[in-house]
């Protein structure tokens, strides 16, 4: 333990270590000597001290992790052991020290300047090398952009302890990138324009025939002023040609390891070029917009390091930023390709693509392509790779030459189904690693039909099989003509020479027939069903397919609109194959999967049902994150909505959306469809924002990926003009009667999606008064609804509930009433009394019969709504809080006091449990029972209650203030009853002040009217009160004009 | 619901020091201290490329949570470093003690949480520059009796990352002093804990 901690002592050491760092290290242990004069000790610790430098030059050097780099925010070592000069340079101090050698700040005489000298260790060169190293310098020299860090001169000190190399270069005074757009809190588009000018600086060492090789945030810099300066440009190379010396220290290497393409990785110099600095630039854009890089390299050892570097791909920068622009995302990932031939070809390409995202301009990089996804998909599957890859070949290059191998794969192997099965897993691949549009892979596939016929005309067997693939596959993308006509040719080539199984025709067929059906040739489909089916060999070889041959009859007479028809057949079937097949054999599945769709338009709990089971046994079969388990959840999430489940239902989704998108990406149709659901759910859920943004996506997604009229689009886009119109935005009728219109014309008015267009802009005309328009399309959408699918059908209810919407909005209460009664009871019984739509009818209905004074007539329905919203909410909801305190209001106004003053007194003990504390309704339902206490003449208890509600509700911002105005004079009413007048009027005095506040002049005359009852009782007592005089004048008018009507009348 | 510190009292607070009122920054160090914790805890999540940058990271982003951007400029960044240094040093060094007691319990060992294991990385970052954080604590301490300017700029470039610039505003000398105090604070340190059998 060092004793050395006492002032006199310490200012002792002070003074001779300064003394012993002025002069040369040569003479500074004899200084030390006669200076310590014995003390042992004191020259002991002395000694160490002067040792720092040598022994531990990053001693409390402040980790930040730009070691390397000239920047002035690593002022570093002390001056003691410095050279004093090295060349024409006068050195200030060491900035950095690395494995090659020193980075000094220096002065230069003549010119005066500051300058960066960076200097390799002696003898780190040879003769030649050396030589190189002056002419490379010399090329860097040739550098003149104000945005790169001058190189000045290199040359070579001698001195006794040998030659010493180094590069003059500018001093750059600054921060490096990343970390001034932190400190200057640089926005997304202010990063972008900064990374443009480091787009330029390499761009110039680019056009000059020079290569950064070295570019990472320390070695980009941001001056005082905010000008970027590049540092070290190209001077890797010029003092470390092989590329060898600068892994001599592994906490360097691992630092420069991180930003390296695979390229450089590999080891050999020739491969490294411009696409280098692309690759570099592109980790650091990364970083830039991402605030962390690409990959996970936490805690890697460098081969690990180079590892992930080498074979994993970036993380999306959509899934750290979700809400970068997909473009900037695009760009990232084009620079970032492991390919160096994939990447943009200069700095200034990549630089003219980020300026195109800035500007809003479509940008050239485009979603990884489908090709080398495809590959990429190769590549993970080596076990499919044998016959896959040629299969793949064939099909993306045509050439005979691949088929040919193809032959030779087929006649080893001669497995048709697996060539089958690889090739369309392998196109299925592509489909689900797609970013939706599946325009690629159908000119794949044409490319492959176009070839078949010429290449294989002597193989009928091997073009049956790829005919029959081609159909699978475009049938899978719903290109049902093309799925059609293979299948025809396919069907042809075995008609002539043969099908390699007995089944293969009857496949055929089914396929057809599925493609037919799928283009809307009904009766086509059945024919070619029915003799399909006729000429089936009744064992078990054939089960299978015909199951899936009678489960599209079934579908079919679905389309043909005998839905009910439709169920029994499915029922039966599924039955029967559940007996002869098993309940798990795929063919049995999708029977069932038809059968839930059919159901939920009839009977959803049953739908429900079928739903739970499936879900569960595709998670079992094919695991929970598969594509078959993730869309049956979707489809059961999709019924739950439907029957106002939002709680389970939204679980669902949100269970599903992750996994759905880590497999399909986020553009593709199905993950975009299902996010259009949950945004909906959020819709009803009153849950807006939330819902506006999905919408967003789901808009910008399909906007992205599909035609300007596709029906998909024309969907999240009405759903986007609804919710806006309910937000409130006018515009939004507008664009929803050009969505109608466009709608009638491509799919004609019957529609289903025409219809549900006509009610969406109803709803929307409502919104904004325009009640003739609406009620003309009102009654056009019951009309077409009723005809279409029958009065006892789900969207008839919904016609009534949107005549009852139209009828409440102007005030024609009468009307209403019976359109909300029959939606109600059809809503009931054809999705459930539970269901959102079916309680939300009940709950108009209860309501506008109170609005007609029909108090006796809505207490029925409002006592069973209570029961539903119980059941399906739970006793603790604090919505129901709400239905019971209307259902009390119901029997008060109905005249049944006792049941409303009890009631009114549940539901208060249930808002005290059960609301939050800042929820408007405590105050509400105090109120509630005070005022009917108060009817009744019990004064006191009323007075506790309703003093109870003002106070509650005048420190809660969220009670309107006409409710206030209410409270208020209610309790003044309650003082007045007890004959406090004077604390009666003081409470109007209030309640003036908060109707006036309201706006609201009904309440206002109430409460002047209440005040000159007030004042009259004073006065018949043969007293007066001041209380007038100090009213504010509108009040004063006010109960003046009260009282002289009252007088008059 | 826990306690925030809200941004705005920082921003206050700094306005205050920066303004030369020395006591802001006993006020200000306990929120930064709070702050540098969570925002470890919350790196555990998003760790960056290689971890060189996450002591710089910690404070950066307090210094961005926790002031107004309008009260952004350099000179209080400066002051804000000023405490932050200080606040920084009690976060790594109570958990390098912290962590000495766990290897030492044998059963502790294995119980770390995310905000630890954050904060064990960032003092390996500190201790490949210092070897042992609580021999340095100590040493500044020591120092502290006798110079506490010196300990203070050592406080100030090690764990707040100020330039020596920097650290002459805060500490209000000229330059010149900051590098002689500096070059001599940092050898004597070394030379004491090169006594101990800890450094070089």
């Amino acid at each position: 333990m060092s004793s050395s901690a006492d002032s006199a002592r310490f200012d002792r050491l002070e003074r001779l270590f300064e003394e012993a760092t002025a002069l040369p290290p040569a003479e500074r242990a004899r200084f030390l000597d006669e200076a310590c004069a014995g003390d042992a000790d004191l020259r002991g610790e002395l000694d160490r001290m002067l040792a720092v430098d040598e022994r531990a030059p990053e001693f409390l050097e402040y980790p930040s992790g730009d070691t390397a780099s000239a920047t002035a925010a690593g002022d570093a070592a002390p001056r003691a052991g410095l050279p004093d000069r090295i060349g024409p340079y006068a050195i200030v101090r060491a900035v950095a020290a690395g494995g090659m050698g020193v980075v000094y700040e220096a002065r230069q005489e003549r010119p005066a300047r500051r300058v960066a000298l960076k200097v390799l260790r002696p003898g780190m060169l040879g003769d030649q090398a050396t030589r190189r190293f002056r002419y490379e310098a010399e090329v860097l020299g040739r550098l003149q952009d104000p945005r790169i860090a001058q190189v000045y001169e290199a040359g070579v000190h001698a001195d006794d302890a040998g030659e010493t190399p180094y590069i003059a270069m500018e001093f750059v005074d600054g921060v490096d990138v990343l970390q001034h757009a932190r400190d200057a809190r640089l926005d997304r588009r202010e990063r972008l324009r900064l990374f443009l000018e480091v787009c330029g600086a390499v761009q110039h060492g680019h056009q000059h025939g020079v290569i950064h090789r070295d570019i990472k945030p320390s070695n980009v810099l941001v001056d005082s002023e905010g000008r970027v300066k590049l540092i070290d440009f190209g001077v890797a190379r010029s003092v470390d040609p092989e590329g060898e010396a600068d892994l001599t220290r592994a906490g360097e290497l691992v630092g420069t390891l991180a930003y390296m393409a695979p390229e450089q990785l590999s080891g050999d110099p020739a491969q490294v070029d411009t696409r280098t600095d692309v690759h570099a630039l592109g980790l650091l854009l990364y970083e830039l917009v991402c605030e962390r890089g690409p990959f996970e390299l936490g805690g890697m050892s460098m081969t690990e390091v180079a590892r992930v570097l080498r074979e994993t791909e970036p993380l999306d920068p959509r899934a750290i930023e979700p809400d970068l622009p997909q473009d900037v995302a695009w760009v990232l990932l084009c620079a970032l390709e492991k390919e160096p031939a994939r990447r943009y070809a200069s700095a200034s390409e990549l630089g003219e693509d980020v300026r195109r995202c800035l500007a809003h301009e479509p940008v050239q990089a485009g979603p990884p392509s489908r090709l080398y996804r495809a590959r990429k998909f190769v590549r993970r599957n080596r076990l499919a790779v044998a016959a896959g890859a040629v299969v793949l070949l064939a099909l993306v290059a045509g050439t005979w030459l691949a088929l040919a191998g193809l032959l030779r794969a087929r006649a080893e192997a001669a497995k048709f189904a697996s060539i089958n099965e690889v090739l369309t897993n392998m196109l299925v691949a592509v489909r689900a690693e797609e970013d939706g549009h599946d325009v690629r892979v159908r000119e794949l596939l044409d490319r492959a039909a176009e070839q078949l016929g010429l290449r294989l005309a002597d193989r009928p067997e091997v073009e049956l099989a790829l005919r029959r693939a081609l159909a699978e596959s475009y049938h899978s993308l719903g290109l049902e003509d093309e799925a059609a006509e293979q299948a025809r040719v396919a069907l042809e080539l075995g008609a002539r020479g043969g099908f390699a199984t007995p089944t293969e025709e009857l496949e055929l067929d089914l396929l057809l027939a599925s493609a037919l059906a799928g283009r809307g040739e009904l009766d086509e489909a059945d024919a070619r069903i029915a003799s399909a089916l006729a000429r089936a060999p009744v064992d078990a070889s054939a089960a299978a397919t015909a199951v899936g041959l009678r489960r599209l009859d079934a579908w079919i007479e679905s389309q043909r609109g005998d839905p009910e028809r439709a169920r029994t057949l499915l029922a039966e079937l599924s039955a029967e194959a559940a007996g002869t097949l098993g309940e798990d054999h795929p063919a049995t599945l999708l029977v069932d999967e038809t059968l839930q769709g059919l159901l939920a338009r009839s009977d959803t709990e049953a739908a429900a049902r079928l739903g739970r089971r499936l879900m569960a046994a595709r998670i079992r079969l094919d695991g929970p994150e598969s594509y078959p388990a993730l869309d049956r959840r979707l489809a059961l999430a999709a019924l739950l909505r439907t029957r106002g489940e939002y709680a389970e239902a939204r679980e669902l989704y949100e269970e599903a959306l992750e996994p759905l998108h880590r497999l399909l990406g986020s553009r593709h149709p199905r993950f975009l469809t299902a996010l259009h659901e949950l945004a909906l759910l959020y819709t009803e859920t009153g849950e807006r924002d939330r819902a506006m943004t999905l919408l967003e996506e789901v808009d910008a997604g399909r906007r992205e990926i599909l035609p300007a009229d596709h029906p998909d689009l024309l969907a999240v886009e009405s759903s986007l003009v609804n919710l806006r119109a309910k937000l409130g935005e006018a515009s939004g009728v507008d664009s929803q009667r050009a969505v109608l219109d466009t709608r009638r014309r491509i799919f004609g008015a019957d529609h289903p999606t025409t219809l549900s267009c006509m009610r969406d802009l109803a709803i929307g005309l409502v919104g904004v008064r325009a009640f003739d328009e609406a009620e003309t399309l009102v009654l056009e959408y019951r009309e077409r609804t009723r005809r279409a699918l029958g009065p006892e059908h789900v969207e008839s209810a919904r016609a009534a509930d949107l005549l009852g919407y139209l009828h409440y909005s102007r005030g024609d209460f009468a009307a209403a009433a019976p359109a909300f009664e029959e939606a109600w009871l059809g809503l009931s019984r054809t999705i459930g009394p539970e269901s959102n739509q079916a309680r939300r009818a009940a709950s108009n209905f209860v309501a506008t019969l109170g609005r007609l004074g029909r108090h006796e007539e809505a207490i029925p329905a409002a006592t069973e709504l209570l029961a539903v919203m119980r059941r399906v909410l739970g006793p603790e909801d604090p919505d129901l809080v709400i239905v019971h305190t209307n259902l009390a209001e119901l029997q008060r106004r109905a005249g049944h006091t006792a049941t409303a003053l009890e009631m009114f007194a549940e539901v208060l003990d249930s808002a005290r449990e059960h609301l939050p504390a800042d929820h408007p309704h405590r105050a509400l339902c105090a109120f509630n029972l005070g005022r009917t206490l108060l009817e009744n003449g019990r004064r006191e208890e009323a007075e506790a209650l309703l003093a109870e509600a003002v106070a509650e509700a005048e420190y809660n911002a969220q009670v309107p203030p006409g409710d206030v105005a209410d409270y208020r004079r209610t309790l003044a009413d309650c003082l007045a009853a007890q004959g406090r007048s004077e604390e009666a009027l003081e409470e109007l005095l209030l309640a003036w002040e908060a109707a006036s506040r309201a706006g609201d002049d009904g309440r206002a005359r109430a409460t002047a009217r209440a005040a000159a009852r007030v004042l009259e009782v004073v006065e018949s007592g043969g007293g007066s009160s001041p209380w007038l005089e100090r009213a504010p004048g509108d009040l004063r008018d006010a109960v003046e004009a009260e009282r002289a009507s009252s007088a008059g009348g | 619901m826990e306690e925030m510190s809200h941004p705005g009292d920082a921003t206050r607070i700094l306005r205050r020091l920066t303004g030369g009122d020395e006591a802001a920054a006993e006020e200000l160090l306990p929120i930064v201290y709070d702050e540098l914790y969570r925002l470890a805890a919350r790196a555990m999540s998003r760790q960056p490329r290689g971890h060189t940058l996450q002591a710089t990271a910690l404070l950066n982003e307090a210094w961005i949570r926790l002031v107004s951007k309008e009260d952004a400029d350099w000179a209080s960044r400066n002051h804000f470093l000023g405490v932050a240094s200080r606040a920084m040093r009690s976060v790594l060094v109570d958990r390098a003690r912290r962590r000495s007691v766990q290897r030492r319990d044998e059963h502790g060992a294995e119980s770390l949480d995310g905000v630890e294991v954050e904060l064990d990385a960032a003092v390996s970052l500190f201790e490949d520059r210092a070897t042992d954080l609580l021999a340095l604590d100590e040493g500044l301490r020591e120092l502290a009796r006798v110079k506490p300017q010196l300990a203070r700029m050592v406080e100030l470039r090690f764990f707040g990352g100020l330039t020596h610039e920097g650290v002459a505003e805060v500490l209000g000398v000229s330059l010149r002093s900051v590098e002689r105090g500096w070059n001599l604070a940092r050898a004597w340190l070394y030379a004491r804990l090169a006594e101990d059998g800890g450094a070089g």
